[in-house]
Order: structure tokens, then C-alpha cells, then sequence
């Protein structure tokens, strides 16, 4: 007998019935209310939604300009974990999942999933009738030919690709997976819309080549379509009439989905100070990314008002255990001992407004946040630290760290932290480069000892890409890959929270594979005039409108 | 004069070959790759070494140069790796940009540089002097950047006269190309005038003090004709020369204030470029700059001999 899956899916899904275009459908079951009811809690509530509506069809702009922080590779989802390419793609493109505004997994193109008890076997209804934008209807030869693609492509895909048996086609509107081993995060990899799962019409599958799909193969279910992109002046996209929605309340990047613009254009806009002034001026009407030194500037404009994105990244140090110092635990411990994480954070962030010291590796408004550990975060004890390196080889030499200005706050904590270092005895020599110079200096384990690096906005720690082998750091371990092994077969959530408070003390605290620093929040500037916007981690302009 | 420019054209070749070896060398010697900016930060290291075989770049320095080389000579500047266009019609897209920005800045700068280094020569040691000379100090001191930042404060964020940014395509609507290229124009304008303020003083204070000036003069012309006729004219030498030389410089792209008005300009293009490593564009980029300053100082040649006539070649 097979059961519905966790994670937030089974109760929607169950009582969802198949209305064609739209799919989604009205929940019925007292369950699926509940979960219906918690998603509108933290999202857009239900009257914001129809106001938003109501105001789209008498006040609305036609079109939103968004400066973006720089020009994308690519538009294909699949050939990057680029932010610039995924925020605009999943405005192009859906996946099976998505994430609601609880960070829960929600069915997107999904019409309904069932997992075999023993998390093997998932069979995926797709929904009816939901069109891509060349006309065509989206059927499990498209997702079949998406995902075998994106499994091959992307992080994420890879991390399902190491237990991936097989995927199957039973008939138009289903989709099977075989898996070698049990894992319950294999929709919460689909879902993350950082590495999404798009699904492409088999067509521009088809068409890709070593740079990934061209433009004119850009083609998705998405709410917006791919119009026109002119390098480094900007990208277009247009309403898709024909778009299929969702009949849930919106929550997140799940439920119903309205473009409420004819256009929606992405400028690239390299200045953080050009950005700001021009969601001032009118000139645009969403700014990303911007100093957190701009904050007070931002609140007394009074055209445009500051967006918090929290929670965002978090700043880490990440530590070479092939080879050099760190390749002895006790370093690690002495490195992560001497460490000030108040001072580093505040001379990093400034405003309290954009840190937070905590040593959770998912934030405080995800599921499985943990305190495992946080005896060993943030302990600033130098004599600690410099009991731990004696009992090392360490004679001194040079303790190598990468870092860049590229990310200003890389390059602050930097300077912060090895002065820390250099009072618990490292030597410590850093190495301020670009940004470009890092992605592949890391790579190469004789090269450094530490890299200054980030850890996007992850929705489960089991897909953490830092937690695999390969990833530069090197983590090779297999008691600690069993127990992601574990944790990822594990579908009861109060027992997956034990494994991961487990991991993360034993593991991400005790063994020291990289150092988080603390959280950190993001500061991006939007027209007074643009409402209904949802300030999740991953920026979106569906459902949200702009009053003339 | 057929032979000498052909000469000169000639001399082309290796001029920009000597550019494109090294600064191939100095890309490849360079850290940092188009794979793993392409892939993005949680990239494995298998799937960055895959991209790089694809692309070629995993191959040794003599066989990508021989490549290149030999694609160039049939015209082939390559493919942009991120732009997924051919390099000559990025440049061309990007091209326009620059051109308008520099032809607009050049009339600023030559306009009041010139008018100014007049002024302040005939009137040396004077109050009118003395103020062009600090307005020079003051322009050649200041970052093109610092001064543009706060004209887009003064007349795009307080007053809103001037866009704070983007371009209107000159074919599109001049008026509104001249309106979104103002600010930037004069950020540049105003620096490079300051430059060719500095060079016309000096240059017509010499020749102030030639002997057919003071015969001129002796024979009772009046001292406007004799500036404008007798001075000017010998001074416009070394003039054209700075005007050519700003000119080659703005045409490589005024990359600051192409990032700060966000100008899809070559100065842009170049500095993107150089951030995601993006190596066919920047060969191109520098085979161009490279080929313009050689093109334009062959202009400023030919001009000379129809300023000065007692210049031959």
C-alpha cells in the first residue's frame, strides 16, 4: 500500500481534484484547509490577493522594470545556479514543485504524488490542459526529457542522480521515479527554486547545446514568457495569456499565479547607488541588492521604501581538508574556537538589521532549524584555540585565505576573523581577489587553506551542496555522508529533526568542514507605489501590481 | 600621400598584433574561468572541468592562440561566451553607444577647453586666468566617476531634469539620445575639456611670443585677428593632437561612467567582459581599441597637413 507523501504535500494533494487548465483545484478535507489556511498565515493574505486582483484590472501599470544586479549567462535554468538566471527563469518556467511561503513543498505542475512506503518509488500525476508557451500542452514526454536533464545538469539534479534508478513514463500525464535508495527530499529538490527543475517542452530539450538552450527555445508554463533579451541592456518578458494557474490561495511561489503586467523587464544595473536612485526617480520600480549602508536613505525617500529580505544567505569560511593545516580536525577546532562572530557580522553588516548571530544551517523560519552545536559557535576563547593548535603539526607557515571585494562583506570578515586567527597563532595570509578568481582557485586543493563563500537559501540540509565530497572543501567521510543518507530517508519529521540536531552538533559543529558565521539579510528597494509584493528570499513580480 | 597611408595602415598589423599576444597571455596566466562563472557557486568540480573541455578551455596556450589566430584571419573574432553572440556584432551593438557618448563628449570638451585655453592665454595673469586655470586643476583632478555621481544626485535624484541612467538610440529619437547622454557627456566633457584647456593655453602662450606675432602686432593688426588668425591657427597643431588623442581614449570606452549611467558602451562590454572571463570578447575589445587609436592617430596626421601646410610626408 502506498502513502501520500510528508512535507506538506499529502494533504493538498489528496483533496485536490483535477479541473484541467488550473489544475489545483479547491480543498475539501479538514487537512487540507488546515495546511491551505497556515500557508495564507505567513504569505499574502486572502483579501491582499483579491485586492491585488480587483486594483489589477482598473489601476495597474503595464509595466515593471526591476534593476537587477548584472547580466545573466544564460536563461537556461538548467546551466546555472546563477541567481540572475534562476530569478528570471521562474518567472518563465515551473516545476513539478515549488515552495509556498512556509518554505513547505507544494505541488506546481504537479497534480499529485504517491511515495511507496518504503520512499522508492515516486509516481507523479502531472496536471491537464496546462500549456506551455509555443501552444503546446505539457505532457510527461516533456517532464520525462526536462528531468532526465536537469538530473544531469544541475547540483541538485546530481544529488538525485546519485540514487536515481530510473524515470518512467507510464502514460500523457504521469511520470514515475525509481530510486536505488530511499530519500523523501526528492520534491524539496525539485522544488527549490535556486537549481529549479523547470520543465521545458521536449523540443528545446532537444535543442540544447554545450552553452545550454538558445533563447528561442526559452519556453516554459510560467506566468510571464520569454519576449526579448539584449545583452547587457535588458531582458523582456511579456504576459502569457494563455497561462494556466493554480486554483490554491497564492502562498509563496506556490498557489495561483497573476501577471498583473503586459511586461516585465529586467535591466541590468551594475551600481548599487544607480539602482536605488532609480527606484527613486521612477526611473525602475524594484532595485535589488543594495548597501545596507542605504537603509536610512531608502526609508526617507519618498518615492521608493525598503525591502528586507529575511532570511537570505548565510557568510561561511569555507576550510580545505585535503590538504595543509586544516586537514587535522583539532585546526578546525582551534580555528573555529578563536572566533569573534558578533565582531565579524557587525563589521561585516553594520546594522543589526541584516545580521543575526546564530548557528542554525537553516534559518529560524525554516522547518528544521537547529541549536545543535551552539556551544562550539561563536566561543571567541583564544586560549582554547591556541591549546588545540598545539596539540597540531602546525609550525607557523602560512595559512592561505581567499577572499574578495567582489562581496563586500567576504572581504570584511576576512580582515575581522584573521586578525582573531593571527591573536590564537595562525598565520594568516589573505589573498584578496575577484570573485571570478576564487570559483576556481577553490578548486585546486593545493592552492589555499580557506575561502571566503556563501550559502544560498536552502530549503532542507540534506541537499546541502556543501555537505557532498566533491564540493571544494573536500568532506570526504562516509560516517557523515550515512547519516545524510539517513536523514534523507527519514519521512517523519520529529525523527528527521533528531538525525539533523544530530549532524549538526556531531557533524557540521564537531568536525568543522566550514565555518558559518551568522545569518545575514538582504536589503532591496521598491517603488511606493508597487503592492502586493511578497518579501521571500526568492524575489518574484506575479500576483504583485503597480499603481499608476 | 596614397603610399604613407597605405604605410600606415599597414603598420596596423603589427601594432595589433603585439596587443593580442599579450593580453591572450595575460588572460590565460590569469585566474578565474568562464565555466565556473557560467555554472554559478554550487557548481561541482566535475561539472566545471566538463564545461571547460566543452569549451576548449582545458586545451594549452600555443593551440588556443593558434586557433584564434587562425580563425582571425578569416574575420573570425570568435562567439562572446556569455553574450552567445558573435564578437564582431557585439562590439557593433555596443559600438553605437560609445560613438554618440564620445562625439557628444568631444564637443563639450573641445567647445570649452578650447574657448578657455584662448581666453586664459590672452589674458595671462589675470583674474579671467587665473579662474580657468583653477577650473583645469580642478577638472583634471576630479574622478570622472565623483563628479558624475553627483550631477545624477543634483539633476536626476533632486530635480529630475536629466535620467539617471539608460540610453536612447541617437536613429531612435536625437532629442531624447541628447536628453540620456547630458550628464554623462558632460561628466566626461568637463575633465577632458579641463586637459585641452591646459594644452590650447600653453600652446597659443608660445606662439604669443613668436616673432611674426610681434611683427604682426608692430604693424598694427588688430590683436583679435592676430589670435585668431595667425595664433590660432599654428596652435591648433598640438590641439588636434590632444582632441585625437581623447578621442582614441573615450572610443576604448569610458568604462566608469559607462558602469555608473549603466551605457550598454564598449567600456562596459570590456569590464563585464573581464569580469566573467568572458576571453573571446575581451581579444576583441582590445583588437579594436587597439586598431581605433591607430586609425584616429592616422587621422590627426592627415589633419595636420591641412592645418599646416609646411607639413608633407
Amino acid at each position: 500500500m502506498k502513502r501520500a507523501l510528508s512535507m506538506g504535500l499529502a494533504a493538498i494533494m489528496i483533496a485536490i481534484s483535477v479541473s484541467g487548465c488550473g489544475g489545483g483545484g479547491k480543498t475539501t478535507s479538514p487537512e487540507s484547509q488546515a495546511v491551505t489556511e497556515n500557508s495564507q498565515g505567513a504569505g499574502e493574505s486572502q483579501t491582499e490577493g483579491n485586492q491585488a486582483e480587483e486594483a489589477a484590472d482598473s489601476n495597474m501599470a503595464e509595466e515593471l522594470k526591476v534593476a537587477v544586479i548584472g547580466e545573466p549567462a544564460t536563461l537556461d535554468v538548467h546551466m546555472t545556479s546563477a541567481f540572475i538566471t534562476q530569478e528570471i527563469g521562474y518567472h518563465i518556467l515551473e516545476g513539478l514543485y515549488t515552495i509556498d511561503a512556509d518554505y513547505n513543498t507544494v505541488p506546481m505542475l504537479a497534480q499529485d504524488t504517491t511515495v511507496s512506503d518504503d520512499n522508492t518509488h515516486y509516481t507523479i500525476k502531472l496536471r491537464q490542459g496546462v500549456k506551455f508557451h509555443n501552444g503546446k500542452e505539457m505532457t510527461s514526454e516533456d517532464v520525462e526529457a526536462s528531468l532526465k536533464r536537469w538530473v544531469e545538469k544541475t547540483s541538485y539534479g546530481a544529488i538525485l542522480g546519485k540514487i536515481l534508478d530510473k524515470i518512467e513514463v507510464t502514460d500523457s500525464y504521469t511520470v514515475e521515479l525509481y530510486l536505488t535508495e530511499p530519500s523523501v527530499v526528492v520534491t524539496t529538490l525539485l522544488a527549490f527554486p535556486n537549481q529549479q527543475g523547470g520543465i521545458y517542452p521536449k523540443e528545446s530539450i532537444d535543442a540544447a547545446g554545450e552553452k545550454g538552450i538558445p533563447e528561442e527555445y526559452i519556453i516554459g508554463t510560467g506566468p510571464y514568457k520569454f519576449s526579448e533579451h539584449k545583452p547587457d541592456q535588458y531582458v523582456k518578458l511579456e504576459k502569457f495569456e494563455e497561462y494556466c494557474a493554480r486554483e490554491e490561495e497564492p502562498s509563496g511561489h506556490g498557489g495561483r499565479k497573476t501577471a498583473n503586467f503586459q511586461q516585465l523587464t529586467f535591466v541590468p544595473v551594475s551600481e548599487d547607488a544607480v539602482r536605488k536612485d532609480g527606484v527613486s526617480t521612477g526611473e525602475y520600480h524594484f532595485g535589488e541588492q543594495i548597501s545596507t549602508d542605504m537603509y536610512d536613505l531608502v526609508e526617507m525617500d519618498p518615492n521608493s521604501e525598503p525591502v528586507v529580505i529575511k532570511p537570505w544567505w548565510w557568510p561561511m569560511m569555507v576550510l580545505n581538508k585535503k590538504e595543509g593545516v586544516f586537514a587535522d580536525v583539532k585546526a578546525r577546532q582551534a580555528l573555529l574556537a578563536c572566533l569573534d562572530m558578533e565582531e565579524c557580522m557587525k563589521a561585516a553588516f553594520g546594522n543589526e538589521l541584516f545580521y543575526r548571530i546564530d548557528c542554525s544551517a537553516m534559518f529560524q523560519e525554516q522547518p528544521l532549524y537547529s541549536e545543535g552545536g551552539k556551544e562550539m559557535y561563536n566561543q571567541h576563547d583564544i586560549e582554547k584555540a591556541k591549546a588545540l593548535l598545539a596539540e597540531t603539526d602546525y609550525n607557523g607557515e602560512p595559512v592561505v585565505w581567499y577572499t574578495t571585494k567582489d562581496y563586500p562583506y567576504m572581504y570584511k570578515i576576512a580582515v575581522v576573523a584573521s586578525q582573531q586567527m593571527k591573536d590564537a597563532g595562525f598565520n594568516v595570509d589573505v589573498q584578496v581577489v575577484d570573485w571570478a578568481t576564487i570559483t576556481q582557485v577553490r578548486n585546486d586543493p593545493s592552492a589555499y587553506n580557506i575561502f571566503s563563500g556563501a550559502t544560498t537559501f536552502t530549503p532542507d540540509p540534506g541537499v546541502l551542496p556543501h555537505l557532498d565530497g566533491t564540493w571544494p572543501g573536500w568532506w570526504e567521510n562516509e560516517e557523515k555522508d550515512q547519516m545524510i543518507v539517513e536523514l534523507n530517508a527519514e519521512a517523519d519529521p520529529e525523527k528527521r529533526q533528531k538525525i539533523w540536531d544530530e549532524f549538526q552538533e556531531k557533524w557540521m559543529w564537531g568536525d568543522v568542514p566550514f565555518i558559518k558565521m551568522g545569518d545575514y539579510f538582504l536589503l532591496s528597494t521598491r517603488s511606493k507605489n508597487l503592492k502586493n509584493f511578497d518579501e521571500g528570499p526568492f524575489t518574484f513580480f506575479w500576483n504583485c501590481y503597480l499603481e499608476k | 600621400m596614397g603610399a604613407y597611408i597605405l604605410k600606415r595602415l599597414l603598420q596596423l598589423i603589427p601594432t595589433m598584433l603585439i596587443p593580442s599576444v599579450i593580453v591572450f597571455m595575460l588572460i590565460f596566466f590569469s585566474p578565474g574561468d568562464p565555466a565556473s562563472l557560467m555554472l554559478g557557486p554550487d557548481a561541482t568540480v566535475e561539472q566545471i572541468a566538463e564545461l571547460r573541455t566543452q569549451m576548449g578551455y582545458d586545451q594549452p596556450v600555443a593551440v588556443q592562440m593558434g586557433k584564434w589566430f587562425s580563425n582571425l584571419l578569416k574575420g573570425d573574432l570568435g562567439e562572446s561566451i556569455f553574450l552567445n553572440q558573435p564578437v564582431t556584432q557585439a562590439i557593433g551593438e555596443h559600438l553605437g553607444v560609445t560613438m554618440a557618448l564620445t562625439i557628444f563628449a568631444m564637443v563639450i570638451a573641445a567647445s570649452i577647453g578650447v574657448t578657455l585655453g584662448i581666453l586664459s592665454a590672452v589674458n595671462r595673469g589675470k583674474l579671467l586666468d587665473q579662474a580657468a586655470m583653477v577650473f583645469s586643476v580642478f577638472g583634471v583632478s576630479i574622478p570622472e566617476f565623483w563628479l558624475a555621481l553627483n550631477l545624477i544626485l543634483v539633476f536626476a535624484v533632486y530635480h529630475q531634469i536629466f535620467p539617471i541612467g539608460g540610453y536612447v538610440p541617437f536613429f531612435k529619437d536625437p532629442a531624447g539620445c541628447i536628453h540620456s547622454l547630458f550628464l554623462p557627456a558632460v561628466s566626461l566633457g568637463i575633465t577632458q575639456a579641463a586637459f585641452i584647456a591646459r594644452m590650447v593655453r600653453s600652446s597659443v602662450l608660445e606662439i604669443l611670443d613668436q616673432d611674426y606675432v610681434r611683427t604682426a602686432m608692430a604693424k598694427g593688426v588688430l590683436y583679435r585677428k592676430v589670435v585668431m588668425k595667425h595664433v590660432m591657427k599654428n596652435a591648433m597643431v598640438p590641439t588636434v593632437t590632444v582632441v585625437g588623442m581623447t578621442f582614441s581614449v573615450l572610443l576604448g570606452g569610458a568604462i566608469a561612467i559607462e558602469m555608473v549611467f549603466n551605457l550598454p558602451g564598449i567600456g562596459r562590454l570590456l569590464m563585464n567582459a573581464v569580469l566573467r572571463r568572458d576571453y573571446p570578447l575581451i581579444q576583441g575589445i582590445v583588437l579594436f581599441i587597439a586598431a581605433s587609436y591607430i586609425v584616429i592617430n592616422l587621422l590627426v596626421d592627415l589633419i595636420y597637413m591641412y592645418i599646416d601646410p609646411r607639413i608633407e610626408y
